[in-house]
């Protein structure tokens, strides 16, 4: 499901992406749209624009994640967009991809999100790891913390490296240093979760945390 | 730049400083490397201390240049970078990998605020 409110952008993401071979289910443009469409068609990906005309794309992601669990989001953001962008993220969003990005890489981000990899690129390496040092300046018992490693990884994949650069020099597996980046979001995640569940609550959301369980 | 969600704030002075030293290393990666070259920054704040490391993908400094460098009387890197964050109570370190370019680690303690 591709949701962005510029329809010739929409369309074109949507050919491009019918081109590589998804299923596009719907291209809408508005979020509260988007929260009621999502219901029915329970996509696998939703490719979300944080700014749309009628919610915060924030408030979107949330809702999303919220009524379909098995969604995985991934941000469209424009530039300087950076807290709602790492609020997505801790509701669930998958990862994010900058809108100047190219016609490949967006493809790439979409097939890993599809394939359930979170889009880790530096920028979000530097969200994930200022959040963790917002968290550590004031913790709690509750407050979720990164390793030594899982912050020495963070931070060189916040300078560009790729897994397998990273693996060499820290001499890891490439499928270890994977696991130690997408754990720095699930810990996130976690954290989040209760704040997921209250809004779903506040909001009059069927939330449902097994989406194989039967009709709620 | 990779940076958090919020600001990082620092005394002014500091910040100019720190912001010159990243300057000047990122003319390091256009000199050494070219304009083909990527360079990212990323801004880390732990608290007790800030620190930007610059990392590019170019071809890397050969062991024992920069110390040659120094020497030489060309401090290029020397004072812009290092002196500059000596003299603000921090520190420089570049590092070199083959394969993965040079890294430069700037890292500024944070002064503890007075009551």
């Amino acid at each position: 499901m591709v949701v962005d409110d510029h329809p010739m952008w929409r369309d074109a993401v949507a050919r491009d992406l019918t081109e590589a071979g998804f299923d596009v289910v719907a291209a809408l443009g508005e979020g509260a749209q988007a929260l009621r469409t999502a219901g029915a068609v329970r996509p696998d990906v939703v490719v979300l624009d944080l700014q749309l005309p009628d919610m915060p794309g924030v408030e979107v992601a949330r809702g999303l994640l919220a009524t379909c669990p098995q969604a995985r989001v991934l941000i469209l953001s424009a530039s300087g967009e950076q807290q709602d962008v790492l609020d997505a993220v801790k509701a669930g969003a998958a990862g994010y991809i900058v809108k100047s990005a190219g016609r490949a890489e967006f493809l790439d981000a979409v097939r890993r999100t599809a394939a359930g990899d979170a889009v880790f690129s530096p920028g979000l390496a530097g969200l994930v790891l200022g959040e963790f040092r917002r968290l550590a300046a004031s913790p709690t018992p509750d407050t979720p913390r990164l390793t030594e490693r899982e912050a020495e990884i963070l931070g060189m994949v916040g300078t560009g490296l790729s897994y397998k650069q990273i693996a060499q020099r820290l001499v890891l597996s490439h499928r270890t240093v994977q696991n130690h980046v997408q754990n720095t979001l699930a810990k996130l995640h976690l954290h989040n979760r209760g704040e997921l569940i209250r809004y779903a609550i506040e909001h009059g959301l069927d939330y449902r945390p097994d989406p194989d369980s039967g009709p709620g | 730049m990779v940076t958090p969600a919020g600001p990082v704030l620092l005394p002014a002075h500091e910040a100019r400083e720190l912001t010159a030293a990243v300057h000047a290393a990122l003319d390091n990666v256009r000199r050494h490397c070219g304009g083909t070259a990527r360079a990212w920054v990323l801004v880390d704040d732990e608290g007790e201390a800030v620190t930007v490391t610059v990392r590019d993908d170019g071809p890397g400094i050969p062991p024992g240049r920069l110390a040659l460098a120094a020497a030489d009387g060309r401090l290029g890197v020397s004072q812009a970078i290092c002196g500059r964050m000596r003299d603000l109570g921090g520190s420089a370190r570049v590092m070199s990998t083959p394969g993965t370019g040079t890294e430069v680690r700037l890292r500024l303690p944070r002064r503890p605020a007075v009551l």
